[in-house]
């Protein structure tokens, strides 16, 4: 059955004697023990100034605290509250002069605030300014969008020391509009978008490609978007003899990791095998592939670890597994069988954000974001993060 | 100056709650020729510098990532010194800080403290304790803190939950989750400043600044870093502000209408939630004991039905009983002992 009643923890947490008190005993008494337990409760305010409450905006700050005060389960709500008032009529009383003059400075700090923002605006545009002279030059150097391999690879480079294996992407909005409707032409751009990055990356040599959007694909749409890619590869790589295979998939259900991670824990029982079966336990669909590209949206990352718990906690219930054997490492093999760690994320996006990316996997991923979106080409953004990322020392905590 | 700054800033929005990476105080150390030890002091004092500014802007959580477990792989000298800082000032912050003192702040250690050395723990300890009742604000020292083993810890402790029988698997839901966190008393992330050039996380507060929360990379090292460049940050993120506000109450819309609003008034309202919840829900359980005896002969299997029939027939019900199973699953068990809940002001 569940919990102590609530009632019974109020009183434990209250932690005055007054309360234990049966109810049945004389009212004098207990109004005599209120009594002291409010004094005391005054004292220990007088002792401790960092309770004390700070009475600036009094007619605001009055409520909210009375009430935080019952839910910290102060012991003397009434009494608290009490001093506060006394205390705000002493304080405020002769500082009329001073919040005449924090009224007239008013408009000053508004002025000045808007003042920085402007000049932050002015900053901000000026280096917008010299990213398009930049880009305006960027022809000469390397192409808008290639559409040959060969390219792809003049301009990475062949002395990149480090390049990504797995490469995480955080698109724009996309889909849906606002009366919720899925907008056709935008769908169109973004599968554009991915099959464009699926020719990059392939070209660079990453293996996994993971693209996040806003909202959850529909299963008739990933069709759609691997005949896409399989057509656009055939165009990329038409002067090679062999054409790469990208696979298009989104996450399984979780409920399938755990099984994962049970086969993997009997295989490394019976062979006591290194721990690295776990890469070749992910179905490839019948299909060998060079690229595995998965979509991912919003509910795959927060959702996805509470719907982690339910599954283990379900596990725990029909005594397949105990709580004590959850570890980092246990949970590292459950959730990285899906979906390994990204090296790099690029953000395309205005602003930086990480929109509900699975939080486990971005734990040692270097996170590009270019402040200027809006006037740089995404192949350019995708050289300088690839560049980027061949240049960082990662020390792993040392 | 800055005192002027600060109250320019506040005519528009203010973070609540604030992440800092301090990194490169070795590297600055070195850069300045005066060794690593130096550097981590440098870096306490901006530490306190920063944590200054914010308080005075506002701020309402400050969370510092002091110590990783990574960390431990340093050579052993280095740790040692850190260890020692550490105590010193948390001894320091605890008792004689004018700055806790004057704006009521509450300390709190996140992190896994049992791999510190006991005397360090003890000074843990003694510094959430004494801290405990300051509830205006609050600084989160990670130490040593991973973000995956956090979300492990929780993970754990929710199975362990239902492996216990306190809970039910469909209680778990992602606020859950996030209750059951470290920063369970703390509202979401707005700004995470990392110093020093790196473009990653590093582990740190993963969950928390995985969505809506505005991310910074700086190219300074920490003891470099001051109010005038937190100022363009600040400045930033109060033009995205708004969006971000929607983004969350997105989120919150797409838990589903059983999950409870991740509201302020929510948790002081929290307690008396409870005891309601629990009257109700006892009505109802006496008046479905009473109909469903009426209904069948068999008054043993009743009780076995109960919890199946009330989740299909009453929707108030169980919805009220799941949320007070799980609120008191949150308060009671202590397994936080350096996070102790409470209510900011």
């Amino acid at each position: 059955m569940p919990s102590p009643s609530p009632t019974t923890t109020l009183r434990r947490r209250g932690g005055s004697p007054s309360r234990d008190t049966p109810t049945n005993e004389l009212t004098v008494k207990q109004e005599q023990q209120s009594l002291k337990t409010s004094r005391t409760a005054a004292d220990l305010i007088a002792d401790h100034p960092a309770i004390k409450p700070v009475i600036l905006d009094s007619q605001e700050t009055e409520t909210p605290f009375s009430s935080s005060t019952q839910a910290t389960e102060e012991t003397s709500g009434t009494s608290f509250t009490r001093t506060t008032t006394t205390t705000t009529t002493t304080t405020s009383s002769p500082s009329i002069t001073s919040r005449i003059i924090h009224i007239l400075l008013k408009p000053f700090y508004f002025l000045l605030f808007v003042i920085l923002h402007l000049g932050h605006e002015l900053i901000i545009s000026a280096r917008t300014m010299k990213t398009l002279v930049q880009v305006f030059f960027l022809p000469h150097l390397f192409p808008v969008a290639p559409e040959l391999v060969r390219i792809v690879r003049k301009d990475v480079g062949e002395n990149m020391v480090k390049k990504p294996t797995h490469l995480a992407v955080i698109t724009e909005k996309s889909g849906i509009t606002l009366t919720g409707e899925v907008d056709e032409t935008e769908e169109n751009e973004w599968h554009a978008k991915v099959a464009q990055l699926a020719q990059w990356s392939s070209a660079v040599g990453i293996k996994t490609l993971s693209i996040m959007r806003n909202t959850p694909l529909d299963p008739e749409d990933l069709e759609a978007l691997q005949d896409r890619i399989d057509h656009t590869m055939k165009d990329f790589y038409k002067e090679e003899k062999r054409v790469p295979i990208a696979l298009v998939r989104t996450l399984r259900p979780v409920e399938e990791s755990l099984s994962l991670v049970f086969q993997q824990n009997n295989s490394n029982n019976n062979n006591n095998s290194q721990p690295t079966i776990q890469r070749d336990l992910r179905p490839h669909g019948g299909r060998a592939f060079d690229l595995d590209i998965v979509i991912l949206s919003p509910e795959d990352g927060h959702d996805r670890l509470a719907g982690n718990i339910r599954l283990l906690g379900k596990a725990a219930l029909r005594q397949q597994i105990t709580s004590d054997q959850i570890t980092t490492k246990f949970m590292d093999t459950q959730l990285s069988a899906d979906l390994s760690e990204p090296e790099l994320l690029i953000i395309l996006k205005d602003d930086l954000d990480l929109s509900s990316y699975p939080p486990w996997h971005i734990r040692l991923t270097e996170i590009f974001h270019h402040p200027d979106q809006a006037v740089i080409p995404v192949y350019t953004m995708f050289l300088q993060a690839l560049h980027r990322f061949a240049k960082c020392e990662q020390r792993f905590g040392k | 100056m800055r005192a002027v700054a600060i109250k320019a800033l506040q005519c528009g929005s203010i973070p609540k709650h604030i992440g800092l990476i301090m990194d490169g105080n070795r590297r600055y150390g070195r850069k300045v020729h005066v060794g690593n030890g130096k550097g981590y002091y440098l870096g306490y004092e901006t530490l306190e510098e920063i944590l200054a500014v914010c308080m005075e802007m506002g701020v309402k959580v400050v969370t510092v990532y002091a110590f990783s477990i990574e960390n431990f792989k340093r050579p052993a000298d280095q740790v040692e010194t850190l260890m020692e800082l550490a105590k010193t000032k948390l001894a320091e912050l605890c008792e004689q800080s004018e700055l806790v003192r004057q704006y009521g702040i509450g300390i709190r250690v996140l992190g896994d403290t049992s791999l510190l050395p006991d005397d360090v723990r003890k000074v843990i300890r003694k510094a959430v304790d004494l801290t405990k009742k300051n509830n205006r604000a609050i600084l989160n020292m990670c130490f040593p803190y991973t973000s995956r083993e956090e979300l492990t810890m929780a993970t754990r402790s929710l199975v362990s939950g239902i492996e216990a029988h306190d809970l039910n698997p469909s209680d778990i839901s992602t606020s859950v989750l996030e209750e059951s966190l470290y920063t369970r008393s703390c509202p979401p992330m707005d700004i995470l400043i990392r110093t020093s050039g790196e473009i990653r996380l590093s582990d740190f507060m993963l969950w928390q600044s995985s969505r809506a929360c505005h991310v910074e990379f700086v190219d300074c090292f920490w003891p470099e870093f001051t109010f005038w460049k937190l100022l363009p940050i600040l400045l930033r993120y109060q033009l995205r502000a708004i969006s971000i506000a929607q983004s969350r109450r997105e989120y919150g819309r797409g838990e589903g209408a059983e999950e409870e609003e991740e509201d302020d008034s929510e948790a002081v309202l929290l307690n008396t939630d409870v005891i309601k919840a629990q009257e109700t829900s006892l009505e109802q359980e006496q008046g479905f004991v009473m109909m469903s005896q009426r209904n069948s002969s068999e008054s043993t299997l009743v009780t076995c039905e109960m919890d199946e029939t009330l989740e299909v027939e009453l929707p108030c019900g169980p919805m009220l009983e799941k949320k007070q199973r799980v609120s008191s699953f949150l308060h009671h068990r202590g397994h936080l002992p350096n996070c102790p809940i409470v209510h900011l002001q």
